[in-house]
């Protein structure tokens, strides 16, 4: 089982083998709890529950987002715009053991309600990267555009993801399931990226149609659409976020994903995963 | 002269300029990190206007290209000011 209910206790081994940091969490903390989910790792419980010492506005320009210290140690992105869209993407990223999105949790700071995801430090932006680089980690990238795919990602480009120690990570979530960021709704149908078109890799967007894909990416995805009890709990806890019908369309769409990567090892082309209504 | 600078977020959260970008005759003019300057003007940026559409703009579009930079580049890690008079 790769998730457990409730939190795990301060100083217990995590399931990545480490073990939790071991100073309590600060009780003057602001949580939002019906946004809270009953899933957490102990980097969740930290942004989570710890007290901010110190925050900094982050951007000059259409950002609303800060960077946060929390006391006994941890740094965080806070933003308040398209924030649940932002934990959605790291729940499905969760759920499907894709590891690409830095743990974020919803909690307020500062009297204002937002999204807080783990800060990546030292790490490149895809923009930094020449191409021998990017080559290096082309089977993150596979994996970043068909999380893209799930989660009708309009907007990734080279300027949010991040690459460290070969890693790579999905920063700047926002503009998923068919988020319409001037009116704070939700499309009822997440749509597929429009960029995903045949461009090469090292251009701002990468299309991998008609390529194999890796096969850890297709077990991942396997396991994940058999598993019939973590499918209801994402879609509960998604539904929360993004409401019942865009949290149906992932699911169905990560289940017409995996079927056809396991039948064939490749996506041929947008059509082949259109949900059919 | 237009201006847009481009931001990176440090590890104790100052920002740093990686890049400046300038309208000079009617093309934009980018100086900084190599590999990121060289990036974009091989890629281009997304023309954040067209909704729903996916026309790409590059430095030769001049002040249009100009005037995404800040849509483009607004994720926590890398932002853009808005066109600033320098």
């Amino acid at each position: 089982m790769k998730f457990r209910f409730g939190p795990i206790r301060f100083g217990e081994s995590t399931p990545e083998g480490g073990v939790a940091v071991t100073s309590q969490p600060s009780p003057k903390v602001e949580q939002s709890p019906r946004l809270r989910s009953p899933i957490s790792s102990p980097k969740e419980e930290v942004l989570e529950s710890r007290e901010t010492s110190s925050e900094r506005k982050i951007g000059h320009g259409v950002t609303d987002s800060s960077f946060i210290e929390l006391v006994d140690d941890g740094k965080a992105v806070f933003k308040t715009i398209d924030y649940k869209a932002e934990r959605a993407a790291y729940l499905v990223d969760l759920f499907l053991g894709l590891k690409l999105v830095p743990p974020t949790v919803i909690r307020k700071v500062n009297n204002r309600e937002g999204s807080a995801q783990e800060f990546i430090p030292d790490s490149t932006v895809g923009g930094e990267c020449s191409m021998h680089e990017l080559s290096l980690c082309q089977e993150k990238l596979m994996k970043l555009w068909v999380f893209d795919l799930i989660i009708g990602n309009k907007d990734r480009h080279n300027g949010n993801f991040l690459l460290k120690d070969g890693e790579v990570y999905a920063i700047d979530n926002g503009r998923s399931f068919g988020y319409r960021s001037y009116t704070g709704n939700f499309r009822r149908k997440i749509i597929l990226n429009p960029d995903y078109r045949n461009r090469s890799v090292g251009d701002s967007h990468v299309t991998f149609f008609g390529q194999d894909l890796p096969q850890n990416l297709i077990d991942l995805l396997k396991s994940f659409s058999e598993n019939v009890k973590e499918q209801e709990i994402l879609q509960d806890l998604l539904g929360e976020m993004v409401g019942r019908e865009v949290a149906r369309s992932v699911i169905r769409r990560i289940k017409t994903i995996s079927t056809l990567l396991t039948k064939k090892g490749l996506i041929p082309d947008k059509n082949s995963i259109r949900l059919k209504s | 002269m237009k201006t847009v600078k481009i931001y990176k977020l440090q590890n104790d959260g100052s920002q740093k300029e990686i890049m400046v970008c300038k309208l000079i005759d009617n093309e934009v003019v980018c100086e900084g990190d190599k590999i990121f300057v060289e990036n974009l003007k091989k890629s281009g940026i997304k023309d954040y206007s067209d909704q729903g559409g996916d026309t790409m703009l590059k430095p030769e579009d001049g002040l249009k290209f100009l005037q995404n930079l800040k849509f483009a580049f607004r994720s926590d890690y890398l932002n853009a000011t808005d066109i600033i008079e320098e």
